[in-house]
């Protein structure tokens, strides 16, 4: 019975995702700029001649002809194949018209959908509250941004963002309660922390050089730029110590509940134990997402005879920060967040420590429907 | 300004963490030398998918069979987690050529032929991004993969009757737990890392300018890459889990 509907909501994902990616595939007609899609590509060296057929505007249906030069090594050229869908210039079919662009919102769409079709189907309900919060969340984050562009302080617009995430996420988690409550606390106490000691280094610290850093807005002065790079890290480091404290307040909770009155030696020493566990496998996650990112810069460098220090300071120093502030930000999250456990269960003293907060604890962390 | 944030995360991670987070930092300097080992290779010449493999198979087995230990737990992960890694390989790689999603664009920034960083350097970009997304994907699986794997074993140790479709409904549990904050954990280190690049698209392009760009793209693709290889490795383990466990289980009584 149970897999019968396993086999429906598959087979309903899939006809989602292929819909999904079919319907921003096809959709040239909202594009205001003249899209060709490509239908045969004649290489000849580094020459790349195109046929293919307009897609919307007042020329939709006839053909066009364009060309595409492009260096092997592709580091700022395109190389088009078949089923390609590009922006022109101009919505001509004269000799002059030039390839603007490629049209990747498909590809984009493609990726999410399956994205959010596997979250839905491994996860659950779990998984459906995990795509809700994303989407809030991105749409949160980028509607803040608009602010930076009206003069907000981008350190402020980031304070906000932390909180709002913090209490977003960890209500979606785990409902509202006392331990969502001792939860968020403890990651916006870490946040605090990381924020002062990653702010005491950068403004204090030697002056550093932006300007090898892509996409710094400009004109920039050295507080604006200490500004951006500190909202960076803050905002990298908040779902690492939410997931920490999330970890570290449910095995609290749960030895709390199952003897009230733990002494707090003891509750350290678990909880130590368990976040042992967690440190290696974050770490390799922080590692790797941070770090590999750099190899294409890196290369390009090194083939431009740039020597591998200077490649280090100028232009992967940032993410090997970035990394290295993440990865602090696990190991720091740990005794806030025991702290945080330690201050709410002496309040809460003797009294009904395994209340309301307890049973639901249990339930949530053994993942509700179950 | 490196150096000072890397003595604070040590003494840190020292005056914290135990034995085991010792032995973490450990593997992370090796994966680190591995890192600085690929590209070093493909700077020499190699092709860097080779490379990358390599790199890949390398940094699994270290992280699993030198942090924890050879044992069926760690062998079940390493299966699953070069099996994803092959599978997303196929389609990183045909979304990346047809995507055009490498290299840099071209425009304003301090990356371009006249600040010399040349056109032609002798290997393909598109190779490099494939290289970056495996890297991620590798990094972010590894440990999901033994989480579900040891606690599999774990399961079937308490309940040796379980069959292996219960014990795969159990694995999806286990899963479940983790996924979440993985996945959360991933959006924020991008949101964070991409942040200055947000504003300033968002100043130059429009809404529609953007998610067509080869910026924008080249980066959330990568990242939404990863979420899936960080689904798709919990069912393929607990899958893989359920069978290995309960055909051993049947050898050994």
């Amino acid at each position: 019975m149970k897999d019968k509907t396993f086999i429906l909501k598959l087979i309903l994902t899939i006809i989602l995702v292929v819909a999904g990616f079919a319907a921003v595939y096809n959709d040239c007609g909202i594009y205001n700029r003249p899209i060709m899609k490509v239908n045969s590509v004649e290489t000849v060296g580094s020459l790349q001649t195109i046929t293919g057929v307009m897609k919307n505007g007042d020329n939709k249906g006839s053909q066009v002809t364009v060309t595409n030069k492009f260096e092997k090594s592709l580091v700022y050229d395109n190389k088009y194949h078949k089923g390609n869908l590009l922006f022109l210039s101009e919505d001509t079919s004269s000799k002059d018209v030039q390839i603007s662009g490629q049209k990747r919102d498909h590809l984009v769409a493609l990726i999410f959908l399956i994205l959010f079709g596997a979250l839905f189907l491994v996860g659950g309900i779990q998984g459906t509250y995990t795509i809700l919060g994303l989407v809030i969340n991105v749409s949160i984050f980028f509607f803040l941004l608009t602010f930076y562009g009206k003069g907000t302080n981008i350190l402020l617009i980031s304070v906000a963002l932390s909180t709002i995430f913090t209490l977003l996420v960890l209500v979606l988690i785990n409902g509202f309660n006392r331990k969502t409550l001792v939860a968020a606390a403890a990651t916006l106490s870490s946040v605090v922390v990381i924020g002062l000691i990653s702010g005491a280094v950068i403004f204090l610290g030697p002056d550093i050089d932006y300007d090898f850093v892509e996409f710094m807005p400009e004109p920039f002065t050295q507080k604006n730029a200490h500004l951006m790079f500190l909202s960076e890290i803050i905002i990298g480091s908040l779902g690492i110590i939410m997931d920490i404290a999330v970890t570290i307040t449910a095995t609290a909770f749960e030895l709390i509940r199952q003897d009230p009155r733990i002494s707090n030696r003891q509750l350290m020493s678990s909880a130590r134990t368990v976040s042992d566990d967690i440190t290696g496998t974050m770490i390799n996650v922080v590692f790797f997402t941070n770090i590999a990112a750099i190899i294409p810069i890196f290369i390009l460098c090194l083939r431009n005879d740039f020597h591998f220090m200077t490649v280090i300071n100028n232009n992967i120093g940032f993410e090997i920060v970035r990394f290295l502030t993440g990865a602090t930000s696990i190991v720091l999250t740990i005794p806030i967040t025991l702290l945080a456990v330690m201050v709410f269960h002496k309040n809460d003293g003797n009294s009904d420590a395994d209340g309301e907060a307890g049973p639901k604890s249990m339930a949530t962390s053994k993942g509700g429907e179950s | 300004m490196t150096v000072v944030f890397l003595l604070i995360f040590l003494f840190l991670t020292l005056l914290i963490g135990r034995d085991r987070t010792a032995k973490s930092l450990i593997t992370l300097g090796f994966n680190a030398v591995i890192l600085g080992f690929t590209i070093t290779a493909i700077n020499f010449g190699a092709n860097p998918l080779v490379v990358t493999a390599i790199a890949c198979t390398v940094i699994a087995t270290v992280t699993l069979f030198y942090q924890n230990e050879i044992n069926i737990k760690t062998t079940t992960a390493f299966g699953c987690v070069f099996a994803i890694v092959l599978l997303s390989g196929f389609g990183i790689y045909a979304i990346t050529v047809l995507g055009n999603l490498q290299g840099f664009p071209t425009g304003q920034y301090s990356i371009s032929a006249n600040n010399g960083y040349l056109a032609e350097i002798g290997v393909n970009m598109a190779f490099l991004q494939i290289s970056v997304i495996l890297l991620m994907v590798v990094g972010a699986i590894i440990d999901t993969s033994l989480a579900v794997s040891s606690a599999l074993y774990e399961v079937k140790r308490n309940n040796p009757d379980l069959g292996s479709l219960g014990l795969f409904k159990s694995g999806i549990n286990i899963g479940r737990d983790i996924l979440s904050s993985t996945i959360n954990t991933l959006l924020f280190i991008f949101l964070g890392e991409y942040l200055a690049m947000f504003i300033q698209l968002m100043d130059i392009y429009s809404f529609s300018e953007i998610i067509n760009s080869k910026e924008f793209a080249e980066e959330v693709i990568s990242i939404g890459i990863t979420g899936i290889g960080c689904v798709a490795i919990i069912p393929l383990t607990a899958f893989v889990s359920s069978i290995f466990y309960t055909k051993q289980n049947k050898v050994s009584s």
